[in-house]
């Protein structure tokens, strides 16, 4: 839940994060959209509480508050994909299985329960095939699910992923978005992505970030017939289409799009 | 699970007590033992590489270097005199042959078995902390640096030609690739941090990698020699 919440970084004028109030109820999952430096990333590090951690001599106003207190950088309730998923393995792993161990052993979890967990990541993200491969030899594509089994198998309360289908192929893209919608029954996901009909099959909740200003907050449906521009966003083809087309959002076509929408979530 | 194959035949305890032991022959050894270990650094080092390429490296970068140190030590020791020469060599000697044992050690040795023979040792986690991080910048910095060269090649930059053209052409990228690598430092810490390294509670070894009675023996032996090295 944000009130007002505002961030600048040091040495900086302008704020990253400039009046953000929402409020995410349990179970909801959000999708922050929104042009490039427009204060998405940021808004993930402020709800994981890397923000305040990492960055103390930034200005902060307004409130912020994960699960009813201030957020703290708690590895164990949080997991985090970034949006560069190299830059999160170890380097002191050689094989995807130890790189799966690597987060769980810094938080004591007993071996037994690291080998069932690795067992059951390798096999939620289809990674048996690439097991004993080193994690630095894997593609771009391997490694986003790589760094993204790592950071479930911890069990996370809150799943935070900065731009996860980025790399990633099509049939990829349609595999992870399973993946989410079953991810999000037993974890609260908080996801920024510039695929909108990712945003749209996996999301309940939209934020559209511009500048570091709210936009707009709502479902994904209430978004695509809003009146705010959106010219910046990768709209899906088909809803586009029909925006230019009908220029309002009244067709039968266009009914029946939010409804294919409605039924995804 | 397959349990991961470790290449290295020795434990870090003994690379550990072998920079020990050099650091004590470069401080209280004489010429011939200093000489004598750069000679067996490099040859051992040579053999593992087994190219006649890793000679013409050593040969091409440790002659130049090793004249600088003198001279530059020469420098230090305010005036260049014939009698300042042996104590020029001397120092020059004593920074190649630390340098060459840990050529040696990064040969046989990896990041990856080092940190997991370190952890072994139960030092303080936030020790082994920064020995993790430490690499990455290293390798932060060497990704960069290959980015940053291979893409000023293809806009026309001329970096490979010889050795002091290469020196010359590398310099304008030195801050650019430093300053790189030290922000994606930070990321990483970061990345580090939300994998709980930092966490107080002790953790637990899905695999733990402990010194074998041959690993032991040969740090004994490598501590003895140090302190007979420093007393005699």
């Amino acid at each position: 839940m944000l009130e007002h919440f505002s961030f600048q970084y040091p040495f900086t004028h302008n704020p990253a994060l400039n009046d953000i109030s929402f409020r995410l109820l349990p179970g909801k999952t959000l999708g922050i959209i929104g042009p490039s430096a427009s204060g998405k990333t940021s808004l993930l590090y402020a709800i994981a509480g890397i923000l305040q951690k990492h960055f103390p001599a930034g200005i902060t106003s307004g409130t912020i508050a994960r699960d009813g207190t201030q957020p703290v950088v708690n590895p164990s309730e949080i997991g985090f994909v970034f949006q560069d998923p190299y830059m999160q393995l170890s380097g002191v792993t050689e094989t995807v299985e130890t790189e799966i161990a690597f987060s769980l052993e810094q938080l004591a979890i007993p071996q037994h329960i690291i080998r069932a967990r690795i067992d059951e990541q390798i096999s939620q993200f289809q990674l048996g095939h690439l097991a004993l491969r080193h994690p630095r030899s894997l593609s771009g594509g391997e490694t986003r699910l790589l760094a993204l089994a790592c950071e479930t198998a911890k069990h996370p309360r809150w799943l935070l992923l900065d731009q996860p289908t980025e790399s990633l192929h099509s049939e990829g893209i349609r595999f992870l978005t399973t993946l989410l919608n079953a991810l999000k029954l037993t974890t609260n996901i908080i996801m920024v992505d510039h695929r909108l009909e990712v945003i749209a099959a996996v999301c309940g909740r939209v934020l559209f970030l511009h500048h570091g200003e709210q936009q707009f907050f709502g479902t994904p449906p209430e978004l695509f017939t809003s009146a705010i521009d959106t010219n910046e966003l990768d709209i899906p083809l088909w809803i586009d289409a029909q925006r230019q087309l009908t220029g309002r959002a009244e067709t039968l076509l266009y009914r029946k799009s939010l409804r294919m929408l409605q039924q995804w979530h | 699970m397959r349990v991961i194959c470790v290449r290295v035949k020795f434990h870090p305890i003994v690379f550990i007590t072998l920079l020990l032991f050099t650091f004590a022959a470069t401080v209280a050894g004489g010429l011939i033992l200093q000489l004598s270990l750069v000679v067996v650094f490099l040859s051992f080092s040579a053999f593992i590489k087994r190219r006649r390429a890793f000679w013409k490296k050593m040969l091409t970068f440790g002659i130049p270097l090793a004249l600088v140190l003198v001279i530059l030590n020469d420098f230090i020791l305010t005036s260049i005199k014939p009698e300042y020469m042996e104590q020029g060599v001397h120092y020059a000697l004593r920074f190649l042959t630390l340098l060459t044992c840990l050529l040696t050690i990064v040969h046989v040795t990896t990041p990856t078995q080092f940190a997991l023979g370190l952890r072994s040792l139960k030092l303080p986690h936030r020790l082994n902390h920064i020995f993790l991080l430490s690499f990455e910048v290293f390798d932060s910095f060497r990704t960069i640096a290959q980015n940053v060269s291979t893409a000023q090649q293809l806009r026309g930059f001329r970096i490979r030609k010889n050795i002091f053209s290469r020196t010359k052409n590398l310099f304008p990228l030195f801050f650019p690739v430093v300053f790189s690598a030290l922000s994606m430092s930070l990321d990483r810490g970061i990345a580090f941090d939300l994998k709980g390294i930092e966490s107080p509670v002790s953790k637990t070894y899905l695999l733990e990698w402990k010194p074998t009675a041959l690993d032991k023996f040969l740090s004994a032996f490598l501590l003895v020699l140090s302190f007979l090295v420093i007393v005699f």
